[in-house]
């Protein structure tokens, strides 16, 4: 109850401070909103470093997909070029030191001081402009850190129970002159509440590192106020039915469907759309097995939108046990498997569904590990993923689980699943999922994705669903995005989305389908054409297929 | 691997207390519960009422405790093992499976528990080591064993409470499973007897602690859906019981549509096994407040006939926009928590959108795929290629594997059952010659063969049996020929009950280990089917189920058939519905008939047709195409024409339900079964024909005649019969006499007849003697006559000329 009353009453704050959730600028506006400074606003980060001491992620890519949340373009500089650049000339500035003792040029703290942009700074170094005027005498910042696992964050009048590491002590010196935006306090300490972040003038300073958990949540709502952001959407939560393949009970998944219709929530499924044979090895496409295509056109009759989870999803064993993209027991990629081959893979799923009229919207990396160059062919093919994004090659252990919708580096549109999944447990099986929807659910512009296996019995399901109702918020339909699906042969549109696509001499069939796969309308283009071409969608039905024929007429 | 604890306390506590109890007490306390229970005077004994009443002030106690601590949310149900009021089974038992099906709408808890009290007699006390228990495959520990609810030696028995985890249950089927480990007395020979387990009904039960889940609708699972809430009253007793589960709704006046509907509602409900026609009741949409009041419902109506009755918003623009031809189908739910009832409404702009909502809801293929709820539709469901074979006999040739069954395994000593299902044979088959099924066995080499065997069944039916040594080849395969002219079921059960004996075995040999006896997954059935002739009219079901999705059934009712003459179609459609559990279709036909009004041709064209109805009525149905041999008279209301001949229906007796089977008008080779009493359908006494087994199983020839008390009057029309029909109807089943006057005047006229025989045949012997005697001296007259002839005439005796 008391979760309810705050949840209403934040959102009656934003309400009143970011007025209603904007729909026209297209399906995404309101969830990668632009910022004050306009959708072509530019993003300059300067970085004394790309990860935070013993990680092997790279932090780097985490802080991108943070400031993505905002439409705006990001330009990173390293720190070691700062000295003859001119922060000035950005939009917005962001100074991103995830180590001690960065090295920064004196020239750049004093540019620093002059530019007009707004600007960021995260992490270590802030001691250094003890030299500063600007800053001299209205705070103190240590160039060391500590943690505290256990603290509380006081952030837009709600505390929010978080772990804080690395966390730089620093002290307000002139409170006329530095606003306090969150402070930290550790329960059972005598002392007052420690400032975290704090703005002074055009500065907003960062005394952590927020890339994970919690705090990186916090992190992604404070960048709506770094960027002056006015309109955002209300939160929206998801619910994903995982690992849905050929062995998994049609029947139970069927109710599973049944149950979140009913209720007139959409969902998602992420499919796996082949099959090994444990007995021969022989992989075996998913128009072998009727039953399974039927019970996903079921799904997506009923508000299931489809995302293709891999191929087989496994090496040799159960699919959806085993790493498809990426060696586990070595964690590195792995070995033998091309690019090519990847995108192979992902080419031939997509097109097994789309001849059982079948429109995977989004794509879900298997176990969410795979190396850079498969991200980039998953970019070429696909234009939104539904996932955690492993942030470097050195290590799948490390992910990115953002607070809302956002970009990465390939250019894909990141839905985020970062909620957790659903116990396989009798007494506590959400539990996680419900405790970081608490959060997340009070934040601006999120969304908090989780999922359920479609072993679970519909109990747990119904659980989950009706605790996720209680935070009174819209179940996300990803059909009401901008999607595009491409291959060699062929291009699906949904929502506003748009894409060039060059023809050799190919006739373009088009289809127009409803939400349930069936045919509304098509056409074919009376005559062959070659060169680039931009589609667009027609407006009919709910999703548009092209396919690109080579012969004659 | 250690014993659980409680083991040992029945091996050296409670079972040696009884091994100690005199033979006498327990022969009599295991007769006196027999008696007791088939007599069904539960309190013929104080202490046993005692008893019951104490079992049942507990379970109350702790349901209260229940709804005070859990807000009511907590649910619990007892569910007997068994359906009989009493269980026996054989004391040399290995291994006994009991099945218990279970709703998928409900959430299983902790704290659920089975209670188990059996009762050994002493030969079973002497040999018994130990027993498990496990549900689906997963044996149940930390079991409680109980003290005796009395200190009457012969209320004593093994009562044992295992608790049963949450995980340990499923939606559906669910297998219990008791495990008898005996020892082998070497004195012991086998077929010794070896006594017997007892076990009542309401003592063993599961105990199933559970939360049901919200409704939501799903189409895809009905009738299932509809009807699982009658699986949680299973334990309740009859008069405990609530009021039917279902009301189905109609419009005043049926068309055709309606009645089809009826018959493809009746025969899907059937195919849940549980469903009965007491859990369904009819009324008029004008009464659907009234009727539908804690019930599910099932309206059946055309657009236009929705008046007064409250549609769900979302559904009512869709109805208003439906084309003609467009059917339509909704499911909605009424009511909050456990208020909450399903409403499901089978609509159409016009009859023939209302028929394609009806032919949809009797395929499981077509509610599959159909649009998402509220569903209009455009056209009658396609049949797959697939979906259509199901209604063929299976494969000629199939293995155990490919049915699913992989290795089957009989374990334990002595007595164990196995069966392997899937084999597909529907009802409108059967089998051909040079059927048979070849085992691969596998059997433990410590087998003792002079007590050991193995009897094969089909449906039940023993058709051979296995020894060790009777095997053949390198591959241990033995074959057994199945019985040409078995019936097709669903499902067809090919049962295996091993009898398996490897010798004196005490309580610590690992007994499992030798007795053993498998049958391979190679093990091969090969099946020659051919169609059933249905033969007579006690055939009603060989001749409705042809097709096993009743695609070749019609029946037909009166013109303007009451709510009374609806629900008989309804049962009858319940009753052939349950025949064919696996069919994924019922469609079967439904329609009117009046002498004015003759069936549609194409409705009844190709099918078996049942006629419901006076049999004044019967030409109508006809119309004058097929001779029948009882109607009605135009000009005499009062009498009837049997044979031609007009009789008063005071001369018969008036529950009496007419049979009869003509060839059919519409189709070659299909078959007709008129069937109704003098003035209405027949009432009581044709339900006796339609459901009972015992009585059609008495019903044969092409004429027949059933009264309330199950006398029947047969007559075959190709036979040669002595009398009338309407003379043997008089003489078997006479007015105004009762089923055992009826016998005893039988028995009379029987004597008669025999006396009469007895006379006759010595007559004919007297007479018969005479006439020889006549022949005889006339031959030998004749003869002499001749021999005194040829002697005059100089020649021999035999005519040769004498020289």
């Amino acid at each position: 109850m008391r979760r309810m009353l705050l949840a209403g009453g934040l959102c009656l704050l934003h309400a009143v401070l970011a007025g209603p959730a904007a729909e026209s600028g297209g399906a995404i506006a309101p969830f990668r909103p632009a910022p004050e400074a306009g959708s072509n606003a530019v993003t300059t980060v300067y970085y004394a470093g790309t990860r935070t001491p013993y990680s092997l992620g790279d932090h780097l890519e985490t802080l991108r997909m943070q400031l993505l949340r905002v439409r705006t373009r990001i330009e990173m500089v390293p720190m070691a070029r700062a000295k003859g650049e001119e922060p000035g000339s950005s939009d917005y500035v962001v100074v991103f030191c995830p180590q001690p003792f960065p090295e920064i040029p004196v020239e750049f703290l004093r540019a620093l001081t002059e530019v007009e942009a707004p600007v960021l700074w995260i992490g270590y170094g802030m001691e250094g402009l003890r030299e500063v005027d600007s800053f001299a005498g209205v705070f103190e910042a240590s160039a060391f850190s500590t943690g505290a696992s256990d603290g509380v964050l006081h952030y837009w009048g709600r505390d929010w129970p978080v772990g804080l590491d690395p966390w730089i002590p620093a002290t307000i010196l002139d409170g006329d002159k530095a606003e306090v935006v969150m402070t930290m306090h550790v329960p059972g300490s005598p002392g007052p509440s420690h400032p975290v972040v704090w703005r002074v003038g055009r500065v907003t300073f960062v005394a952590t590192v927020p890339v994970s958990g919690t705090l990186s949540y916090l992190f992604s709502d404070l960048l709506l106020d770094f960027y002056g952001v006015e309109e955002t959407a209300a939160p929206h939560v998801f619910v994903r039915i995982e690992d849905y393949h050929f062995r998994r009970d049609h029947g139970h998944f069927r109710r599973m469907v049944d149950y979140l219709y009913g209720r007139r929530l959409p969902f998602l499924v992420a499919v796996i759309p082949a099959d090994r044979d444990p007995e021969t090895g022989e992989v075996r496409g998913m128009d072998s097995n009727p039953e399974f295509v039927s019970a996903l056109r079921y799904a997506q009759g009923r508000g299931g939108r489809l995302i293709l989870h891999g191929y087989v999803h496994a090496e040799g064993e159960e699919p959806g046990q085993g790493h498809e993209f990426w060696d586990a027991g070595k964690d590195r990629p792995l070995e033998g498997l091309t690019p090519g081959e990847a995108r192979r893979r992902m080419e031939s799923g997509v097109r097994m569904m789309w001849d059982q009229g079948l429109f995977p919207l989004a794509w879900e990396t298997p176990h969410y590990a795979a190396s850079r160059s498969i991200y980039a062919e998953v970019g070429r093919v696909f234009s939104t993923a539904v996932e955690r994004v492993q942030l470097s090659d050195a290590t799948h252990l490390e992910t990115h689980e953002a607070a809302g919708l956002t970009r990465d580096r390939h250019g894909r549109l990141i839905v985020p699943e970062n909620l957790g999944y659903v116990l396989d447990a009798e007494e506590g099986a959400f539990e996680g999922i419900l405790s970081r929807a608490g959060i997340l659910m009070d934040l601006r512009g999120s969304i908090g994705g989780c999922y359920i296996h479609p072993y679970q019995r519909l109990n747990k399901l119904a659980g989950l669903i009706e605790a996720l109702e209680e935070f009174e918020r819209p179940f996300l339909d990803l059909a009401e995005l901008d999607h595009w699906v491409e291959l060699p042969d062929g291009l699906l549109l949904v929502g506003g989305a748009e894409r060039a696509v060059t023809l050799e001499e190919q006739m373009v069939e088009w289809r127009a389908y409803d939400r349930s796969g069936r045919v509304i309308r098509e056409e074919r283009d009376p005559l062959p054409f070659s060169g680039v071409k931009t589609f667009r969608r027609r407006g009919v039905g709910d999703y548009e297929l092209f396919r690109f024929r080579r012969g004659e007429p | 691997m250690p014993k659980p604890v409680w083991v040992w306390v029945m091996c050296f506590g409670l079972v040696p207390a009884l091994m100690a109890a005199p033979a006498e007490s327990l022969d009599a306390r295991l007769a006196q519960l027999e008696r007791r229970v088939l007599e069904g005077d539960n309190a013929g004994t104080g202490e046993t009422e005692t008893e019951e009443q104490e079992l049942e002030e507990q379970e109350l106690e702790e349901l209260e405790e229940l709804e005070e601590g859990d807000g009511g949310a907590r649910e619990r149900v007892f569910y007997p093992l068994f359906e009989e009021p009493l269980l026996t089974l054989p004391g040399n038992l290995a291994t006994r499976d009991f099945h218990l099906q279970l709703p998928s709408h409900i959430t299983f808890l902790s704290g659920s528990e089975l209670r188990l009290v059996l009762y050994p007699s002493e030969e079973v006390l002497s040999a018994i080591c130990t027993y498990t228990v496990s549900i689906n495959g997963m044996e149940l520990s930390g079991a409680v064993v109980e003290p005796a609810a009395s200190e009457v030696p012969d209320r004593s028995g093994l009562r044992v409470r295992f608790p049963v985890p949450a995980t340990g249950l499923q939606h559906g089927w669910n297998r219990v499973t008791l495990r008898f480990r005996l020892q082998h007395d070497p004195g012991l020979e086998a077929g010794a007897e070896a006594g017997a387990w007892l076990l009542e009904r309401e003592e063993n039960r599961l105990r199933i602690e559970f939360e049901r889940l919200p409704l939501f609708p799903e189409l895809p699972r009905f009738p299932f859906s509809y009807t699982e809430g009658l699986l949680l009253r299973r334990g309740e007793r009859e008069d405990t019981r609530v009021g039917p589960h279902l009301a189905i709704l109609l419009p005043r006046d049926v068309r055709d549509v309606h009645l089809r509907g009826c018959a493809i509602l009746g025969a899907r409900l059937g195919q849940t096994g549980y469903f009965k026609p007491e859990d369904c009741t009819f009324a008029n949409l004008e009464r659907w407040e009234e009727a539908s009041q804690g019930r599910h419902v099932v309206v059946v109506a055309t657009r236009e006939e929705y008046t007064g009755l409250p549609i769900p918003s979302d559904f009512a623009p869709v109805l208003a926009g439906l084309a003609p031809g467009q059917g339509f189908i909704g499911e909605s739910l009424r009511g909050e928590g456990r208020e909450a009832r399903r409403w499901l409404i089978v609509s159409g702009a016009d009859d023939e959108g209302l028929e394609k909502a009806l032919l949809t809801l009797g395929s499981g293929p077509a509610l599959e795929s159909a649009p998402p709820n509220p569903s209009v539709l455009d056209s009658v469901p396609p049949l797959s290629e697939e979906t259509e074979n199901l209604t063929r006999p299976g494969p000629g040739e199939v293995t155990f594997r490919r049915l699913g069954s992989g290795v089957v395994s009989m374990r334990g000593v002595f007595e164990s059952e196995a069966s392997v299902s899937g084999w597909r044979l529907p009802p409108g088959y059967q089998l051909g010659s040079n059927s048979r099924v070849t085992l691969h066995l596998d059997p433990s080499r410590s087998l003792r063969p002079e007590g050991s065997w193995l009897d094969v069944l089909v449906n039940g039916e023993e058709i051979g049996r296995w020894k060790p040594g009777d095997e053949t080849g390198r591959l241990n395969m033995v074959t057994f020929e199945l019985p040409a002219g078995l019936k097709g079921r669903d499902p067809m059960v090919l049962g295996f009950r091993a009898h398996l004996d490897v010798g004196p075995v005490s309580c610590e040999d690992e007994v499992e280990v030798a007795a053993w006896l498998n049958l391979g997954g190679y093990s091969t059935l090969e099946v020659t089917a051919v169609p059933v002739a249905a033969v007579g009219v006690g055939a009603i079901e060989e001749s409705l189920l042809r097709d096993a999705f009743m695609r070749k059934a019609a029946i037909l009712l009166p013109w303007e058939p009451s709510l009374r003459d609806i629900r008989l179609l309804f049962d009858l459609s319940l009753h052939l519905g349950a025949r064919l559990p696996s069919s994924p279709v019922l469609w079967p036909e439904a329609l009117r008939f009046s002498a004015a009004n003759p069936p549609v041709g194409h409705r009844v064209e190709g099918r078996s047709v049942m006629v419901l109805g006076p049999v004044r009525i019967w030409e109508g149905a006809v119309s004058g195409r097929v001779p029948v041999l009882v109607d009605g008279d135009s000009e005499y209301p009062e009498a009837v024409r049997i044979q031609g001949r007009r009789h008063d229906l005071d001369e018969f007796e008036p529950t009496v339900a007419m049979v009869h089977m003509r060839p059919s008008p519409w189709s070659p080779g299909a078959e007709m079964i008129l069937a109704g009493g003098w003035r209405d359908l027949g009432g009581e006494s044709l339900r006796r024909w339609l459901f009972e087994p015992e009585v059609r199983s008495r019903i044969h020839g092409d004429l027949a005649a059933v009264d309330i008390e199950g006398r029947v009057a047969l007559y075959d029309l190709g036979a040669f019969n002595e009398e009338s029909f309407a003379e043997r109807l008089k003489r078997m089943i006479p007015a105004g006499l009762s089923a055992a006057e009826t016998r005893h005047f039988l028995a009379q006229e029987e004597a008669r007849m025999e006396d009469a025989r007895k006379t006759n045949w010595m007559l004919a012997l007297v007479f018969g003697s005479l006439l020889i005697l006549l022949l005889g001296l006339r031959v030998w007259f004749m003869w002499r006559r001749m021999r005194l002839r040829n002697l005059r005439e100089g020649r021999g005796s035999h005519g040769e000329v004498m020289t």
